[in-house]
């Protein structure tokens, strides 16, 4: 842990203050190709359709929304220059002027209005308008650079939501009516700093730079993403010069990639949580004590240090430590498995049970082998968990139930990252608005709860939020429908002649800052 | 000879219609739908029941399969659940990737195979057939990734003579054929050499010797000509191997093939492109064996189909 602190301090300080890595008096050098190698292709680069980080990231390489949300939760203007709040439902935002789609058509009211109709036009059947953005009332014209956005309840998040979700980025109305919904999503138009050239599916994207960026074009001419999946060759790539920046980085990998004289390795704090479920209705599980018994029995730091290699952050909150609403007093359940015998055998099962452990493969970096620790540690105190291992089709299916009143999975390992606000955590997965199928897999349920996760949407003053989703994290943590192992961690390794990446909130990196040396 | 080729193509449909059943009804089998993958982190239950009809989901599997089919007779194999795209033209440029690594592989595979085992056949029990024998075992033995992974440090790492992976030139090339190649190399060469002593034995090989005919067209013009039935069956199937078994190759040299595609439009249960993508495999398939049933005839006056 000293270990990651050491690395990732500074990085994440550097984060705060809004500036990437690199020396910050160096002069930026204009021109050439960044060539980055991830490990996931977007699906589709239709914001109205996608449906993960790694859509949402190539998104904002070509387009951008109202508002940016920065690492540190403050909110920055992109295209909305500032805003005001007449009323706690009412957004008034004034927009950028001059500013053009990378297909020439200006940007203006319309086109806000324009995105966020399609957005929640059935046709379009956008998989996360609702989830993500089920608050949204109404989008109106006033006049061609305001607009008004009213929300149906108060929703402190809003502006944060506005500036962590893809779906929210505004692209050109013309490009995606001439497109259409079926090809659009291959040829994205927006107003960001680069625009999408090519796509070769499978392979790679080329993006170059938006000369007419309102922020100034970028430093760089291009920028290309290879996609290639096994994390070995990433590293071989970042070796042989032949890629500049790679993410995910197998922590195998990490030492030795630091220790090339040319290359720096590092630890990006995420808003990220790894922990297991148990389903709330479900016998042995509806009894607190029995998951009150499941996490006393688990050793997380030992799980961070033997399987993450310590590229992971024990934390027993519910929300990760990066959250301005973390809190860091929550203990909650040190590894003590004598402990965990002694609720089994008050709840009632002295000889312990057998059950059922769902987990994902390659969802992140370690599950199989984290799900296997956690099968180890019941083991011990007489849970007998039989491992049920799927891709990610089959481990979602089964995690959430075929409806809300029937359950999937006893018990089932899972990731979630706070999208901006810890809304997007905390209340998505424990509110009881959203049990059963909409994010409250665990079905669990507590009036308090619900009544402070309410009171926070509602309140517009963030010390007063945090105090309310602390005090819920207390209460969840003590119920236990969760076993939380370790906040996340991403790493990645880049070439020395690389500077000014900007991270950004979830996995999000920006490149219209970052240049290289000649 | 011609009926023959139409008793063929004929059979070939049948096997294409039985494929297509067979991987549909697998499909269908794996736990979990398109819809959860595009649901899968949230989202609200009537938006998913919404989703599912609109893609046909809740159909009984046989009519989903009887849409496809109608479909697919017409030469539209439909698009992909989940982004979106024409399944045809996603194949097709997947398949031009694959069938660059599938020709060089095979090259690879039989130039060298080949002439190790006919220069271990010429000369059996010294030391280039040891060797040759020995490695053609280590070829046959060692794993695909790590094969690749090696050539990739000595070449690309190390020497700075190749690209380590991905595509854009001819160079991107070089590595991922030379791992296809050298693994299935082993084996040609490994047949070819026992497909050789076997003929180098009978009586027509000695009566060319003691005519007096040169050793080289011994073997070549005599020897040769007879085992290359064994060896174009091998070939056979190991186009079959490249096509389908690359997928590992493919991950490693980050290569855009058909293999990553199927995995991972399995992955995420997007049954048209698996369906389509699985679809033109087995075309493919069925064609190699059908042009190696005819080179039969070609090689060995003796084959005839009747």
């Amino acid at each position: 842990m000293g270990h990651l602190m050491r690395k990732a301090f500074p990085i994440f300080v550097l984060a705060l203050l809004g500036i990437g890595f690199g020396q910050a008096d160096q002069t930026p050098v204009q021109g050439g190709t960044l060539v980055v190698v991830t490990g996931h292709e977007p699906q589709t680069l239709d914001h109205h359709l996608a449906t993960g980080v790694y859509d949402a990231y190539m998104t904002y390489m070509v387009a951008e929304g109202l508002v940016t949300l920065n690492k540190d939760g403050t909110i920055s203007p992109a295209l909305a220059t500032s805003w005001t709040q007449p009323d706690p439902q009412t957004y008034d935002f004034e927009l950028r002027q001059g500013v053009t789609f990378h297909d020439g058509t200006p940007f203006n009211a319309e086109a806000v209005k324009f995105n966020f109709d399609r957005l929640f036009d059935e046709a379009t059947q956008s998989p996360r308008a609702s989830s993500r953005l089920g608050m949204l009332e109404s989008v109106e014209v006033v006049d061609e650079y305001h607009v008004r956005i009213r929300t149906k309840y108060p929703f402190a998040p809003f502006l944060a939501n506005l500036g962590a979700h893809g779906i929210t980025a505004i692209e050109s109305p013309a490009a995606m009516e001439a497109a259409g919904l079926a090809d659009y999503g291959t040829q994205p138009v927006g107003t960001g700093p680069f625009r999408l050239v090519e796509w070769v599916q499978g392979s790679h994207l080329i993006f170059e730079a938006n000369d007419d960026y309102w922020d100034g074009r970028p430093y760089l001419d291009r920028v290309e993403f290879r996609i290639v999946r096994d994390p070995s060759t990433r590293a071989v790539l970042l070796r042989t010069g032949e890629a500049h920046f790679a993410v995910e980085v197998a922590p195998t990998e990490f030492e030795s990639l630091d220790a090339e004289p040319n290359i720096t390795a590092e630890v990006v704090p995420l808003e990220n949580s790894i922990f297991f479920e148990m389903s709330n209705i479900q016998e042995p599980f509806d009894d607190p004590r029995v998951r009150q018994a499941a996490c006393y029995a688990i050793d997380a730091p030992a799980i961070v240090q033997s399987v993450l290699l310590g590229y992971g952050e024990a934390n027993p909150g519910v929300l990760a430590a990066s959250s301005w609403a973390h809190d860091a007093s929550i203990e909650g359940y040190p590894y003590d498995p004598e402990r965990a015998r002694q609720l089994l055998a008050e709840a009632g099962y002295p000889d312990g049970f057998t059950t059922v452990f769902w987990h994902s493969t390659g969802r992140f970096p370690g599950d199989v082998q984290v799900a296997q620790a956690i099968q180890a540690f019941l083991m011990q105190v007489g849970i007998r968990a039989e491992l049920r291992t799927g891709d990610l089709t089959a481990w979602a299916g089964a995690m959430r139930g075929e409806a809300p009143d029937r359950p999937g999975a006893p018990m089932y390992l899972r990731s979630w990252g706070i999208t901006g606000d810890p809304e997007s955590q905390i209340t998505v997965l424990y509110h009881s608005k959203n049990w059963g199928l909409s994010g409250n897999y665990a079905r669990y349920r507590n009036e308090r709860v619900d009544e402070l996760l309410d009171m926070a949407d509602e309140s517009l003053d963030q010390a007063q939020r945090a105090e309310m989703y602390k005090e819920a994290e207390r209460i969840i943590t003590e119920e236990a429908p969760l076993c939380k192992l370790y906040d996340f961690v991403r790493l990645v390794a880049y070439t020395d002649d690389l500077h000014g990446v900007i991270y950004g909130t979830s996995e999000y990196q920006f490149f219209h800052k970052a240049w290289l040396d000649d | 000879m011609t009926q023959y080729l139409f008793r063929k193509l004929l059979s070939m449909v049948f096997v294409l219609w039985g494929v297509s059943v067979m991987v549909f009804s697998t499909i269908h089998l794996l736990p979990g739908d398109a819809v959860d993958y595009l649901t899968s982190e949230v989202a609200n239950p009537e938006f998913v029941q919404r989703l599912r009809n609109e893609l046909g989901l809740d159909r009984p599997v046989v009519v989903q399969y009887g849409v496809w089919l109608s479909k697919a007779l017409r030469g539209d194999l439909g698009r992909s659940l989940t982004d979106r795209r024409p399944v045809a033209a996603q194949v097709v440029s997947r398949l031009k990737n694959t069938a660059q690594l599938a020709v060089f592989g095979l090259l690879v595979a039989g130039s060298l195979g080949i002439l190790a085992g006919v220069i271990s056949a010429a000369r059996p029990y010294t030391a280039f057939d040891y060797a040759s024998m020995f490695f053609a075992l280590v070829g046959v033995s060692i794993p695909s990734f790590f094969l690749g992974l090696l050539l990739m440090l000595v070449f690309a790492v190390d020497l700075r003579l190749l690209p380590a992976a991905g595509t854009g030139t001819p160079l991107h090339l070089v590595l991922p054929s030379l791992t296809l190649g050298l693994v299935s190399a082993g084996l040609v060469a490994r047949l070819t050499r026992s497909a050789m002593l076997d003929v180098v034995k009978q009586d027509f090989v000695r009566t060319a010797r003691a005519k007096g005919v040169r050793d080289v067209a011994v073997l070549m013009r005599h020897a040769f000509r007879n085992s290359l039935l064994p060896i174009v069956t091998i070939l056979g199937l190991q186009v079959g191997y490249m096509l389908g078994g690359s997928v590992i190759v493919e991950s490693v040299f980050a290569w855009p093939g058909m293999g990553s595609l199927v995995v991972e439009a399995a992955i995420r249960r997007d049954y048209p492109t698996v369906q389509g993508a699985l679809l033109v495999y087995a075309f493919l398939i069925a064609l190699v064996n059908l042009l190696v049933d005819t080179l039969y005839v070609v090689l060995d006056p003796r084959v005839r189909y009747g």
